[in-house]
């Protein structure tokens, strides 16, 4: 690696992002092991936390609204009604990915600074690395979910690889998510707190416990009733991830495609966070030691 | 080829107030704007060649880790440009990254990834770093469980297995047991020869001064550079003066930098002391304390006077300087206060004077200084201790730039003599000490203030002026007959030979035997030589015995005659006397008008002086002759009605080396009684006869 060249010109630059990803890229990946083996190193029973978790609250959800309540649920565009657990552990998982993800990497910067004030290497890698230590519980959900489906008699053909498109896009927004807010909260270190109350509130605002044909069906009604206009409808599915919760819905339980209409949506979301992301992030990350 | 490049840096910081940082600071309308900026760097440019050892020395707060970031790319400067070419590891921060619930094997491979090194790199050195680092099986615990010994290790043998381009070396040196920190000093060396960048950042100046071939200085965020690595350690040293033990005066061309009981003394920029410079060194238990293991206090600071004192650790003792320049010379007053009871050995004065200085001058003797070789492993003494000598002088080389040191001592204490030293090879200075063992009866030193010694170094007389003054002030003491010159020194004649030296020890002195002492010539006060015409007298007084004795030199035909009268006060008994010259033990033959014979050889071990001659039949005429030098002989003045002697031929011990030719007087029985009034003890004539 002699003939290294960096400059204080060059560490700005946003065309450099993508030479310096993939020059670290093995560095990307210690991180990301060092993160799950550190995380569940000291627990009793380990990386089981990564199964139990997702079922727990899953567990928890269908109590309330499952038992309690005795919601049914029929989502647009999959035949079958599936047991109301496994609808609810098709959505907390891609949920709490984003959740843990969101929150991690927003607080990375700060968390590493001891690292960051010492030593050069491209500052991508720490929120990066911090969305993609959620990937493994991830991973680990959407196993469980797919044994969980196996299990109540669901059936599972090809068309589940659907979700694979649809996580692609969820982490793409993800990643540029965690670099625009990690970059900001290193200034401004409010913006930790409002991750976590928008994220408490997005609980509700996405498709998790209740399906999006609910919403399509009475909100519309409700807002005529009340003589609101009628694309204030508009803002509920301005969460992407109302689209992409129920897109992995279509694909898991539905074992089917998409709807185009419900990812058009959080792609271009997707694809704008992300270039917004790397320019501010580029912008301040020469001089975020500064600041930590 | 430049591997680092700073152009024009500046780094200014807004200073973080609190709720600056916040959305709620952003919103408000009222906020105040930060104001006054701190400027860490300001407009700094240099650059660093492959290969080289860079140091960067600054006092608190003046940029150094600002800088430092710089280099490691950690942050960007607000204007200017950095360009730095090729890995860096930084040994600043060792074991950044570090995770402490991971183990050592896992830690290795994370932190080497931060370093920028591949797995196939770090695989390869893996060994290598777990052995240097000493860790041993604990490699596979979690590092929670690490002393922090381990962990800076750890980090360490990361950092210099990572094989950058580019160290940047911090205060690590002070970390780890001394074992370690050797092992990262040999390791810092190897990769200084093996053609590494080295950028050193340290508070351990003989480390910088050691290690680097350029320094830069920060000051408050700007780059000061001086000439040499010790030029700027001086200038740095000099800007920190406001610390407790140090302090600069100066005086004209004449500046002295008091550091924490090490004085370094200049004269027109250059610096006249070597690295140790002025010290002082007490023997206590046999153990030697230097005067920069106190703890030092300036109490008193003038433009170029100044007082400082300095608490020893490790005895109760405080030693008090008192130091003045005027007219271009340096007055070092050093007195001790004993704060009980201290059995103090010796104490000394030491002023070590870098190789440059060629020529020594002590007294009237002078000599060239021998050069100091790489097998010399023990302190060379120039001169035998006189404890009458008060000025010594030394004269640079051709070509130096160092001026001619003349050092005056001034001290009531009877027992301390200065004395020329040629140090080891290690240490490679000449030193002039003054001082000595304390007598017994001196010790141990009550409580109270007691005044060691006061050195006056003067730099500025041209080396032309001193040795003109130090041959005028030997003209003034000598009596020449042809070939033959004899100084007079404090009750010695010195007797030289066409320039060449034939007397060494005590040269020609007087001697009386007493209550059982021998009381020397050179022990006695002498006033200064008067001249009267060519005739030189001396008179010095006893310090211990009633009386004085008046020396008379004068040339008489081809020899110098000399006499010796005693003026007693208060009637005493002595039971013998005599008058004998010390001369070099190249002289190999002797003669009386009685017998002849050769010197016996001086063999190692022998130390008392041991007669040649058989017979003491008094005699008129004593000779030595040798193949080298011309022969000498002791002719009794029968004009005078000099007393009949015992002319006696002795060879000293091995230590002493020399051949006595002496002239003894004993008594037939009993003791001579001398009465108040004067006597004459001997009248001889000093011949020499080319062999």
């Amino acid at each position: 690696m002699s003939g290294v060249v960096y400059t204080d010109t060059q560490q700005g630059r946003c065309s450099r992002i993508l030479p310096d990803l993939i020059r670290a890229r093995g560095l990307l990946w210690d991180l990301i092991s060092k993160d799950f083996r550190a995380r569940y190193r000291d627990a009793r029973v380990g990386v089981l936390w990564a199964v139990l978790h997702p079922l727990l609250m899953t567990l928890v959800l269908w109590l309330v609204f499952g038992v309690i309540l005795q919601f049914r649920v029929a989502e647009r565009g999959i035949a079958t009604e599936d047991p109301f657990a496994v609808f609810l552990l098709c959505g907390i998982v891609p949920w709490q990915f984003l959740a843990a993800g969101l929150a991690a990497a927003t607080a990375s910067l700060v968390r590493d600074r001891d690292l960051i004030k010492k030593v050069y290497f491209p500052r991508e890698v720490i929120p990066l690395a911090a969305v993609g230590s959620c990937l493994v519980g991830l991973v680990v959900g959407l196993a469980v979910l797919v044994a969980a489906r196996l299990a109540t008699g669901g059936g599972l053909s090809f068309g589940a690889l659907w979700a694979l498109p649809v996580l692609a896009v969820q982490c793409v927004f993800m990643a540029g998510l965690a670099l625009l807010l990690s970059a900001v909260h290193v200034r401004y270190r409010d913006v930790l707190y409002i991750v976590e109350i928008l994220l408490a509130f997005g609980f509700y605002a996405t498709p998790i416990f209740y399906p999006l044909s609910l919403v399509e069906e009475r909100l519309p009604l409700w807002l005529a009733e009340h003589g609101a206009p009628a694309w204030l409808a508009g803002a509920y599915f301005a969460n992407p991830m109302a689209g992409l919760v129920t897109a992995y819905r279509q694909a898991f339980l539905g074992n089917r495609m998409p709807d185009a209409d419900l990812l058009v949506w959080p792609i271009a979301c997707a694809c704008v966070v992300l270039v917004a992301g790397a320019v501010v992030f580029r912008r301040s990350a020469p001089a975020v030691a500064d600041h930590l | 080829m430049a591997i680092i490049d700073v152009q024009n840096v500046s780094k200014t910081y807004r200073p973080r107030q609190a709720g600056g940082g916040s959305l709620a600071g952003l919103l408000n309308p009222f906020r105040r704007r930060p104001t006054g900026c701190v400027h860490a760097l300001s407009d700094v440019s240099f650059s660093v060649e492959a290969g080289e050892s860079f140091g960067i020395i600054g006092a608190n707060g003046s940029g150094k880790s600002t800088l430092l970031k710089l280099l490691a790319g950690v942050t960007v400067p607000t204007s200017g440009h950095v360009a730095v070419e090729g890995r860096v590891a930084s040994l600043l921060e060792l074991g950044a990254g570090f995770h402490p619930w991971l183990t050592g094997r896992e830690n290795i491979y994370l932190n080497g990834r931060i370093m920028g090194m591949s797995r196939g790199e770090i695989d390869a050195a893996f060994d290598a770093i777990v052995e240097f680092s000493g860790v041993g099986e604990f490699i596979d615990n979690p590092l929670d469980t690490f002393s922090s010994g381990m962990f800076v290790r750890l980090g360490f043998a990361v950092a210099v297995h990572a094989n950058p381009d580019i160290f940047l070396v911090d205060e690590v040196l002070s970390v780890g047991d001394e074992a370690f920190q050797r092992k990262c000093r040999e390791r810092i060396g190897l990769l200084r020869e093996r053609g590494k960048t080295i950028v050193f950042v340290s508070h351990d100046l003989g480390i910088v001064n050691a290690l680097c071939d350029r320094v830069i200085l920060l000051s408050k965020g700007r780059l000061i550079a001086r000439e040499s690595p010790r030029e700027t350690i001086d200038f740095y040293l000099r800007q920190v003066g406001d610390a407790r033990g140090i302090h600069t005066l100066g005086a004209g061309a004449v500046e002295a930098i008091l550091s924490g009981g090490r004085i370094a003394l200049f004269h027109d920029k250059h610096e006249v002391s070597a690295p140790r410079g002025l010290l002082v060194r007490t023997l206590d238990m046999g153990v030697w304390h230097e005067s920069t293991a106190a703890d030092w206090e300036v109490v008193e600071r003038g433009p170029a006077h100044c007082r400082a004192r300095g608490r020893m650790t490790k005895l109760p003792v405080r030693h008090l300087w008192d130091l003045r320049i005027e007219d271009g010379r340096l007055i070092w007053r050093v007195a001790i206060e004993c704060e009980h009871e201290a059995a103090i050995e010796a104490i000394e004065m030491n002023l070590f004077l870098p190789t440059a200085y060629a020529r020594w001058h002590y007294g009237p003797r002078g000599g060239a200084f021998p050069a100091i070789l790489p097998g010399d492993l023990t302190w060379a003494q120039l001169v035998t201790p006189d404890s009458a000598c008060d000025t010594a002088a030394a004269l640079p080389g051709d070509g130096s730039a160092l001026p001619a040191v003349l050092i005056e001592r001034r001290t009531e204490r009877p027992h301390d003599r200065m004395i020329w030293w040629n140090t080891d090879y290690v240490v490679g200075a000449r030193l002039l000490q003054t001082g000595g063992p304390i007598p017994d009866r001196e010790r141990p030193f009550p409580p109270g203030i007691h005044e060691l010694c006061t050195l006056v170094v003067d730099l500025g007389l041209a080396p032309d002026a001193l040795v003109e003054r130090l041959e005028a002030e030997t003209a003034r003491r000598t009596v020449s007959a042809g070939r033959l010159s004899a100084v007079f020194d404090r009750g010695c004649v010195r007797l030289a030979f066409a320039g060449a030296d034939l007397t060494t020890l005590e040269h020609l002195y007087a001697s009386l035997f007493v209550d059982g002492l021998w009381n020397d010539s050179a022990s006695l006060e002498w006033d200064t030589p008067r001249r009267d015409g060519v005739r030189l007298e001396a008179s010095g007084e006893s310090r211990r015995f009633p009386y004085r004795q008046q020396w008379e030199l004068e040339p008489r035909g081809d020899g110098i005659a000399v006499r010796i009268w005693i003026d007693v006060a208060e009637a005493f008994a002595c039971q013998e006397y005599h008058t004998s010259i010390c001369l070099k033990p190249d002289y190999d033959a002797w003669e009386t008008p009685h017998e002849s014979g050769p010197f016996p050889p001086i063999e190692p071990g022998q130390e008392d002086w041991r007669h040649a001659n058989r017979s003491y039949a008094p005699g008129a005429r004593i000779a030595a002759s040798g193949p080298a030098l011309p022969a000498v002989s002791i002719e009794l003045d029968a004009v005078d009605g000099a007393p009949p002697c015992r002319m006696t031929a002795i060879n000293t011990g091995f230590h002493d080396n020399a051949r006595v030719l002496q002239a003894l007087r004993v008594p037939e029985t009993g003791a001579f009684r001398f009465e108040p009034g004067r006597h004459l003890l001997f009248a001889g004539i000093v011949k020499v006869a080319e062999s």
